[in-house]
């Protein structure tokens, strides 16, 4: 039979009232606009290494800050509202990619638009690029959650809603690929 | 420094140096765009109205379809066998925000949606409805109906394909706001119970998902899944995906 308390999957989001230690920083009052400023940027640079594709990522955050301004009355007295924005903005990465399965014969006769995310500019070196393309998504995922959004190992977990142990084995799995790929002297 | 702080120290300067750069003008400017098309009156509103419109017209035809496939077994125009096929289920007022999600035959086909035909004073009562057409198990309905206690109620029960393997998912609704409401382990323990006691995985083989949300109302359920476990109901396996669950900090080799 089945352990009792079952087996946490990947699915989930902060329990609400839990707060990310890492955005405290984050007032109540803070407005929907200066909070767009201040947590757009990350965002869409975390997610561009998430997905590897700045127009998902640039979709997928302007996504997230559509839908907290549609619940700003509800979210902005959220504690966690960042991690919340996250947490939508990964979840809308997740619903592209399996619609881009779907329909990946077709674009890949269709040239790429590049018009929608002409606010990212991204070059990035090419070995890190193939080293990151290594990595399964939840890998990637808590990695750039990690170095890029400087989100400490219990903010990941919440942001991508599993345990603080499986992001502890996500970032160390990422963290021997990369070091490999990479070729980093330790 | 130890070797593994140096190496993550390298990553980190490896990232910083690789991320793209943001415009958060033009992001800004870009957001304006899209919030004037959604929202012409400059409110959230009306896309609000429209959402909950199309929510209501889809229970509707959907509580439509569960009355036409009622009607046809009591007609007997169908066989007696027992194959499982689809739900769809329509979850009334749950304190919490219901749940409207239809699938077809043997898969969740991704209407899943929480819906809000009520107010804030229908909200605080007691659950109303739960329509379902097809049941996956022969006593579904009791399942759904004793699943619920201090602040939670179950919204959906489906099935979903995943990596080439079926399996059964609860959704259940909680109530962040319940001052008494049971704890997440509580509430699996309860699912887990009721499982066990109908069956409800044995269309795919034990294999069993429960879900927590706290969707309000207009939200998406899945957007909310609070806490996630699975359960094998089989005999002998204890874990369906330990990849996507070790709990264990890893050691280096």
């Amino acid at each position: 039979m089945t352990d009792r308390k079952g087996v946490a999957t990947d699915q989930g989001k902060p329990d609400s009232g839990v707060s990310l230690d890492g955005l405290s920083g984050c007032g109540e009052d803070e407005n929907f606009e200066s909070l767009f400023r201040r947590y757009y940027p990350r965002l869409v640079q975390t997610l561009c290494l998430t997905t590897l594709d700045r127009e998902t990522a640039a979709d997928a955050a302007q996504e997230a800050f559509l839908q907290l301004h549609l619940d700003w009355e509800r979210v902005s007295h959220y504690e966690n509202r960042v991690g919340w924005i996250y947490r939508v903005a990964l979840n809308r990465c997740r619903d592209y990619r399996r619609r881009s399965l779907r329909v990946f014969r077709f674009w890949q006769t269709q040239p790429r638009t590049v018009a929608e995310a002409e606010d990212i500019v991204w070059e990035p070196e090419w070995d890190f690029l193939e080293a990151l393309k290594e990595l399964p998504d939840r890998q990637r995922q808590a990695a750039a959650l990690h170095y890029v959004a400087g989100f400490s190992q219990q903010e990941t977990a919440q942001a991508m809603g599993v345990s603080e142990g499986t992001v502890k084995s996500h970032l160390f799995r990422a963290r021997e690929t990369l070091r490999m790929k990479l070729k980093v002297e330790s | 420094m130890s070797e593994s702080k140096m190496t993550d120290e390298h990553l980190r300067r490896q990232f910083q140096d690789n991320l793209p750069n943001v415009d958060a003008d033009h992001g800004w400017a870009r957001l304006q765009v899209r919030l004037a098309d959604e929202l012409p009156s400059g409110s959230a509103r009306p896309l609000r109205r429209r959402r909950r419109a199309m929510i209501t017209a889809v229970a509707v035809g959907a509580s439509v379809i569960v009355v036409a496939l009622f009607a046809a077994a009591a007609l007997g125009l169908f066989g007696g066998g027992t194959q499982m096929a689809s739900v769809e289920v329509t979850a009334g007022p749950t304190g919490v925000g219901p749940g409207t999600a239809t699938t077809t035959r043997g898969s969740h086909t991704g209407t899943t949606t929480s819906s809000s035909p009520g107010t804030t004073e229908v909200s605080e009562n007691v659950p109303e409805t739960t329509t379902s057409s097809t049941l996956l198990f022969p006593s579904q309905l009791s399942f759904m109906e004793e699943l619920s206690g201090d602040g939670y109620q179950t919204a959906i029960v489906f099935t979903d394909q995943e990596g080439g393997t079926l399996i059964t998912k609860v959704w259940i609704m909680v109530d962040s706001d319940h001052a008494a409401r049971a704890t997440n382990d509580v509430i699996f323990e309860h699912a887990l119970d009721l499982a066990e006691k109908y069956g409800a995985a044995d269309y795919t083989e034990g294999r069993l998902r429960v879900e927590l949300s706290d969707a309000p109302p207009g939200e998406l359920i899945k957007d909310h899944i609070i806490e996630s476990r699975d359960f094998d109901l089989t005999e002998t396996t204890t874990s369906m995906t330990p990849d996507t669950t070790a709990d264990t900090v890893p050691t280096k080799q």
